[in-house]
This record gives structure tokens, sequence and C-alpha cells, in this order.
């Protein structure tokens, strides 16, 4: 037997310390934690009142008024980059879990949207400027990209919408059922597709370059929807690859189409899962500041249009804390005392829920 | 043939976390009372779940790892109690050493792998590590394979030969008794048939303990043979007798493969 | 992949629609890049790569930009931030796996991850309302008499401690990356086979010896993984330091000056770009950090992936 009963008790001593030091960091994170929440409700219980939701700001300087403005425009860009980002980062999840699976190409965008989570998302307000912001009146290849997506897009759907109801509707109706009379159907389907996302893109380039006029509301939801994208897409690629094989493969034989067991198998065992993945998005680009900055702007005044600047709640904050009235800070601790509590409280049932669903 | 009892395990009760302490009918190990012979091979066998495995923990108590296990009886190592609370554990684990299921190499390479343990006793002459390392893989049958790549990670070797090498870094410190916790569950025949041969060899320097769910195992390599059902010790004897003539029904029909 | 024998119509449609989904988001990032390289090529071809990286001045009224103040700020706050996170997220995520009790493993990681759920503007109202005073009155003072007595080293800490400055924007920052070196480190930790630990225990290793010579090499590509992508992190935040950093363009050797990062750059000043050089600068920076960024995410995933195969093996 080798053993020196000093060099052994040496190394418990060692042990002990080196774990007494790990405890204490945690300890350190948790006040850190502590301290940044108690000091967030310290400040923001007191400018905490009614007037902070229903009314818009008074003029600088002057005490009173509240954040409306502020409050419904956040609402308001949060739920058009909801809508903008979520069906495209499902889609393309859909696309590289089951359509991709195990591909090239699904591996490489799952790892490029896993970069693009972090990418600094004051870059992602500039890209956004750049295409959606400066070009008041003139056509640039930002511009372009975004309009010719946006018809290509929106041609698919109009296409299967075409090809799922119409046609159907269409043969049964004169109940043709040779496979020629099916094939000039879909061939002329196609043609309707293309034109039509042509028609689009020669009807939307000159509305959007008319529509530009500096700061506006779409380029913050756009700037939100572009972070939101990866978020969701990988969610969804998790969630989905979640689903036992056998299960598609119960649905398949029983002669489904696999968008037909994708519609109903596939997303429906894996709902709950995306859902709260979407939530977990939109709670991660509430808090976002940088990417409005210079998309959205801001604005003193109360606004629904989304093609004027439009103030955010964390971009008033910025404005307020950083200037010189006592009153603004006041009303910037309240506002982030809003905005941390409904992330955190998002955050933890959405992360509950996941527990609960698939580790439980 | 006078045979020194090494370990003597007298009525050990033993009741994983969950389980309903002090209730002794529901205990992992009811009332266990076993020698165990200096320089000798004993074999534990029994169905799974009979509590084997659990039994060859408790000896370097590795229960202790996870909170909530509870012991209650006495195994005496050299006549000294090892179930107290202030029995020295890195102490007991330099007396008894462990070779497990599956063979795990230590992210490292290989001489480090085998010195490792030295090096945990305060070892740090390179000269003294050189030699034991080499005497430790001499034991297990495994120098002659590796001696011309020592600085390379352990991982890269095949199955068995981690297998020995792993047996070899818990030979390095010198241990009084080895526990083998079915170390060839994991590995094909022709590895299988190493190790055996070497648990056989090792008989002379080492107490070994060996658990195992293989009864051509068991009988190839031990001298005496406990078998266990359902956390009690059914029968102790020399390894030829339990398996030529058994006294108790149940032992005989588990080797005759009745159940089990 | 189950082949299909023959494709229905509603999945060629439904497969086309969601193809270009996710072909948009390999559209989006090169499109990132090519956007901002034409918007920022009056810049580069006023002022070149080498050029721009090296000078310190910038000066709107005489329309001279460079990118080295910018540049030195987010090198010297992303390494702090590091040096300060590294030590306290190993910690946590040793403190997660093997040190806490059962019962507090679950509420202590939540907590730990509530951090990394802040919005980054809170970070930045936090700091500067509540730290920098802090700072700027007790921490900094301190320092300054006990380091900063120290020759050489004692240069980083010269002149009057106002509290929004490097040191401080460092100290913020490394709270906030905490939370992602600990989880992924605690993630990664885990994954060390029970077996290998108790092997090592069997041998009479101490915990510590457990954690230090069996877990941490086991899960070094993971932590590697985690560092990277904090310093990416690290690298973009934009609102937790422009609070606490002031802005100017200027370098000093002192931690305890007020700096610039490209992005606090970025946030101040690109609404009050009033020259087409001074907005295509400022894309430049814009560039500058997202390639950067680009890169080492890169690489953080790289190790992640290499990290995974590893354990699956």
């Amino acid at each position: 037997m080798i053993y020196e009963e000093s060099y052994v008790k040496k190394r418990k001593i060692k042990s002990f310390i080196a774990l007494s030091l790990s405890t204490l960091a945690a300890f350190l994170g948790l006040f850190w934690l502590g301290f940044i929440l108690f000091d967030v409700l310290r400040h923001g219980i007191s400018g905490l009142n009614l007037e902070l939701f229903t009314e818009d700001p008074a003029p600088p300087g002057i005490p009173g008024g509240g954040l409306r403005h502020a409050f419904v425009g956040q609402l308001e860009i949060v739920f058009f980059a909801t809508i903008i980002g979520v069906p495209v980062g499902m889609l393309a999840g859909i696309f590289i879990a089951e359509y991709a699976r195990g591909t090239k190409f699904a591996k490489t965008i799952s790892i490029l949207s896993d970069i693009m989570v972090s990418v600094p998302s004051i870059v992602v307000g500039t890209f956004i400027y750049a295409i959606l912001v400066k070009p008041i009146g003139q056509i640039n290849y930002g511009g372009i990209l975004a309009v010719a997506f946006l018809s290509a897009i929106s041609a698919f759907i109009f296409g299967a919408v075409l090809n799922l109801f119409v046609s159907k509707i269409l043969l049964k109706i004169i109940k043709i059922t040779s496979e020629s009379a099916v094939k000039i159907l879909n061939l002329v389907i196609t043609l309707t597709t293309v034109l039509f996302g042509i028609f689009l893109f020669i009807y939307l380039m000159p509305k959007l370059v008319d529509r530009i006029q500096g700061f506006n509301g779409w380029a913050g939801a756009t700037a939100l929807a572009f972070i939101m994208i990866p978020v969701v897409l990988r969610t969804t690629e998790d969630m989905l690859s979640l689903v036992p094989w056998s299960l598609r493969e119960a649905a398949f034989a029983l002669g489904a189409s696999y968008y037909n067991v994708i519609k109903d198998v596939v997303i429906r065992a894996s709902m709950t899962g995306i859902l709260t993945g979407v939530i977990l998005s939109i709670s991660r680009v509430a808090g976002e500041t940088a990417p409005l900055l210079f998309t959205s702007f801001n604005n003193s005044f109360f606004t629904m249009n989304m093609n004027e600047p439009i103030a955010s709640l964390t971009v008033t904050i910025f404005v307020y804390a950083t200037g010189p009235y006592e009153d603004w800070h006041t009303q910037a601790w309240a506002a982030s005392f809003v905005i941390t509590f409904f992330i955190l409280l998002v955050t933890i049932v959405a992360r509950a829920i996941i527990h609960w669903r698939y580790k439980g | 043939m006078a045979e020194v009892e090494k370990i003597k395990v007298e009525n050990l009760y033993f009741w994983y976390a969950g389980q309903p302490y002090p209730d002794k009918e529901k205990a992992a190990l009811k009332g266990i009372t076993l020698p165990v012979y200096e320089k000798k091979v004993t074999a534990l066998i029994g169905p799974s779940g009979c509590g084997k495995t659990t039994l060859l923990r408790s000896f370097n108590r590795m229960h202790d790892l996870y909170p909530g296990n509870k012991y209650e009886g006495k195994i005496l190592l050299d006549g000294e109690n090892i179930l107290t609370d202030d029995y020295d554990l890195i102490k007991l684990r330099t007396k008894v050493g462990m070779v497990f299921q599956k063979p795990t190499p230590f992210p490292m390479s290989i001489f480090d792998n085998v010195a490792y343990g030295l090096k945990l006793r305060g070892i740090k002459d390179k000269s003294v590590l050189a030699e034991k390392v080499e005497k430790a893989l001499k034991q297990a049958a495994l120098w002659e394979e590796v001696k011309d790549r020592l600085n390379q990670p352990a991982t890269g070797l095949s199955g068995g030969q981690q297998q020995r090498l792993v047996i070899a870094r818990a030979l390095a410190v010198e241990p009084e008794v080895l526990l083998f916790d079915e170390p060839t569950s994991a590995l094909d025949p022709i590895s299988t048939a190493k190790i055996e041969e070497l648990v056989v060899q090792l008989r002379d320097s080492v107490t070994i303990i060996i658990v195992t769910h293989n009864m051509q195992q068991a009988a190839r390599v031990s001298d005496y043979t406990a078998f266990m059902y359902l956390g009690k010790l059914i029968e102790f004897d020399k390894t030829d007798i339990i398996f030529t003539a058994p006294k108790e029904k149940l032992t005989e029909d588990y080797i005759t493969g009745k159940f089990g | 992949m189950k082949k299909i024998r023959r494709l229905p119509l509603s999945d060629i449609f439904f497969g086309i629609i969601s193809f270009s989904a996710s072909f948009l988001v390999l559209t989006l990032i090169f499109s990132t890049i090519f956007v901002l390289y034409d918007e920022s090529s009056l810049a580069i071809h006023r002022f070149g790569i080498i050029n721009f990286i090296l000078t310190e001045d910038w000066n709107p009224v005489k329309e001279i930009f460079g990118a080295a103040a910018p540049l030195y700020g987010t090198l010297v706050t992303t390494v702090l931030s590091l040096l300060f996170a590294i030590p306290v997220a190993l910690g946590i995520a040793i403190f997660l796996s093997e040190v806490s009790p059962h019962l507090l493993k679950t509420p202590v990681g939540i907590a730990i991850e509530m951090l990394a759920a802040i919005p980054s503007i809170i970070y930045g109202m936090w700091g500067l309302f509540t730290l920098a005073p802090i700072m700027a009155d007790y921490i900094e003072p301190a320092l300054q008499n006990t380091l900063g007595q120290i020759p050489i080293i004692g240069k980083l800490f010269e002149g009057t401690p106002q509290g929004i400055d490097l040191f401080t924007a460092s100290v913020v920052l490394s709270i906030m990356i905490i939370p992602f070196i600990a989880s992924i480190a605690r993630d990664s930790l885990n994954l060390t086979p029970n077996l290998m630990k108790e092997s090592a225990y069997a041998l009479g290793a101490t915990k510590w010896d457990v954690v230090k010579d069996v877990m941490i090499p086991y899960a070094k590509l993971g932590i590697y993984g985690g560092i990277v992508l904090a310093l990416g992190r690290a690298l973009g935040e934009t609102m937790a330091v422009a609070f606490v950093l002031g802005n100017r363009h200027e370098i000093s050797a002192s931690l305890f000056d007020a700096a610039a990062t490209i992005t606090v750059t970025l946030a101040n000043e690109f609404t009050e770009a009033d020259s087409d050089v001074y907005l295509s600068s400022l894309f430049y920076l814009a560039l500058i950090l997202f390639v950067m960024s680009f890169i080492i995410l890169a690489v953080a995933k790289f190790f992640l992936l290499r990290a995974e195969r590893g354990y699956s093996r």
C-alpha cells in the first residue's frame, strides 16, 4: 500500500478550498442577479402608476405624463416582428428537419442559424437601415432583394392555395381524372404562380420605394424578425427531431403524403415545444434595443402608423436614462421594471413548460 | 491450509436513498455475513438485482458518493470496521482498488493513467513513477503492447487493452484487495479470456472479489463463491462445492439454469 | 431518409415554400455581408483597410475616420470581461455539477440562466445608475491605492475615477456573459460518464481531483466552445456598454478612462452621421464587427460540434 498521510491531508484541504471557492462563485452569480433585480424593483416600483400606461409623455422637463406611446409602439413592433419572423422560422425549421433531414444543406442552415442567433444585434440594425430606411425614394440591392423575396414567398403561398383548394375542387366539378388533364392543370397553376410572382414584384417595388420615408416601424419589426428567425428555426428543428421516426412511418404506411404527415402528425406532436420556443423568441426580442435604434428610431408622440418612426419601450428607456431630467429617469426605471419582470416571467414559464413536457 | 480472513462482513444491511430505512425487510442487503480470504478469489454470483454489486461497492464505500445511502452492520478489514463515519475513505480506497464493468481510461496518456493513483499519493519522482508504472503494466500483461506508446492518449487502445490498463492503474498503488465489477461484460471473448487469466495470476499478490453474471467465469477463476438472492446471502462455500454439491435448493436451481 | 415514390403536389408546394424560407436564412447572412460592404465601399476606398484599422483619429469635421480607438475599446472590454467572467463561470459550473446539494441544482441553475434573460438595456441602466457610482467612490480608488502603486501596472489605474470607463464596462459585460459560459460548461461537465468519475474516486481521488483531472479534461472542448461563444457575445454587446463607457475616440493606457467600442460608436453616432463618408465609415465599422463576430462564433460552433461528436463516441 502506497499511502502518505501528510500529502493526502494536503490534498483534502486543497479540495475543500477549491470547492468552497466554487460555492463562492455560485453565490457571486446569485448576488449579481439579486442585486440587479432588487435595484430594478426598488427604483421601478416608485415610478409605477396607472398614468405610465394610459398617458403620453409630457413635454420634456415637465413632470407627469406616461409612456403609453412606447408601450403601444413596442407591442406593435413586436407583433409584426412575430408575424414576419415566426412563419419564416417555422417553415425553414420544418424544411431542414423534415424534407432535408440529414442533408448537408440542413446541417449548413442549422449551423448558420446558430451563428446568426449570436450575431451582434446592432449589426442587424445597420443592415436593415441600409435596405429599409436609407434609400429614400431610391432603389438599392437590399431593397430589390427584400421585395424579390417577399414576392417569391407570396407567390408560392398563392400557388399552394391554388393547388390545394382550387385544383381539387375544379377536378371534382369537371370530373376529369385522366393523367394528362391533371398535368395540364398543374402547368396552368405553375404558370399562374410565376406570373403572379412577377406581377407582385413589379407592383411592390415602386410601392416600397414610395413608402420609405426614413425611419419607420416596419424596419424595426423586420430587424426584430431577423433576430427571431434563427431562434424559431432552431427550436422548431430541435422539437421536430424529438418526434420519433416510427410515428411518421405509421402515417406513411396509411398512404399519407409527407405534407399531411408533417401537418397532422409531426407538428401536432411537437406543438407545445414549438409554441414555447416561439414565446421564448418573443421574450428575447422584446428586450432588444440596439436593432431598433436606427430602424424604428423613436417618437415622442403617440402613433400607430408603422410607416413613421415609432417609439419603443427599450429605445425610450435608453433616451430617458441618458437624458437630463430626474422625472425621465424615474419613468425609465419603471419601464425597465415592467420589461424585466415581463421577460423573466415569460422565460420562467416557458422553461417550466419545456421541463415538464420533455424531461419530467 | 490455514486461510486468513482479510475481510469479514458481519450482519450487513444497506439501504439506497429512498428505501425505507430502517425497515430491514426492504433493505437492498439483508443481513449479509461473509468471510473473504486473503490472496484468494471470491466470486459473487446471483440473478440481477440480487445485491451482488451493491455488496461489492460497500467494500470501498462507493455508495458514499451519493447522498442518502445508509449502512448498518460491520465490514471488518484486517479487523478494523470500515463503516464508521470517521474512517478515512482515501485510505480505504488505497487499500481496496476497483475495476468497473466498462473500461474507463481517463482523458490523458497511457502513462499518466497508470501514474494517476501514484501522483495522488504524493509520488513525484520521475524514476520512481516510471518504475512503478512499468511494474503495474507488466502485472496487467499490457507492458509489451504499450511500452512504445506510453505518451499516447489511452483512448486509442482497444477495449480489452483499456480494461487491462484500468487494472494496471488499480494495481499501481499496490492495493491489498481488488474489486472487479463484471469486468468482462463489455468485452469480446478473446479479451475476456485474457482478463480471466490475469485474475487467476493476480491471486498470488492480492485478495480479489469479483462480481459476475457469468457462472462459467465464476467457476473458472474463483476459489470461493457466494450465491446471493434478493439481497440475502444464500450460500457461501468453496467454488467446486458450490458448483458440484450445493447445499441449498435455490443455489442448485440457479447454477443449473432453472432461473436467473 | 425515407424515399417517397411519387411526390404529391402538396408536397412539392409545401416543400418549395419551406425550402425558400430556409434559403432565406442563407440569403440573409450573405446579403448582410454584401449590403454592409456595399454601404461601406466609399470609406473602404478612401481609407483602405490597414490604414483604417490603425488610424486613431475620428473627426467628422475634417472627415477623417479611423477604427483604432473603437477596436481597442472593443478588444480591452472583451478581454477584461472574459478574464473576470471565466473563473466565476467555471466555479458556478463546478458548483452546479458536483458541489451543490441535489435540491439546489435546478433553482440555482435557473437563476444563473436568468442572468442571460435580463435585457441588456437593464444591465446598462443598472451599470449607469448603481454600479458606476459604487465603482467611482469605492472600488476604483481602492484599486488605485493598491495595484495603482505598482510601477508599470499602475499605469492601468491612473486618472480620476469617474465610474464611466473601460473598467466598469468590462465588469458589466462580465456579469452578462457569465451565464453563457457557466451553462455550457455545466452541461459539458455533466456529460462525464459516472463510471469515469467513480473510477477516479475508487483510486482515492478527492472531489477536486476528480473535477480537475477527469471532468475538466473530459469537458474541455465544450468549455472552450462556451468561452469562445461568450467572447462573440461580449464583442457585439451594445446597450450594456453604451451606458457606462462614454464615447471617447482616444486610446489611453488607463482602464479608468472613458473609451469607445465599435458597438457604442454605432449606437451613438449612426443617426447623427451627416455626411456620406461619415455614414460609410460607420457601416465599415459594422462590417468589421460582423466579420469578426461571425468568425469567432463559427470557431465556437466548431468547438461545440466537435465536443458533441466526442461525447457521443
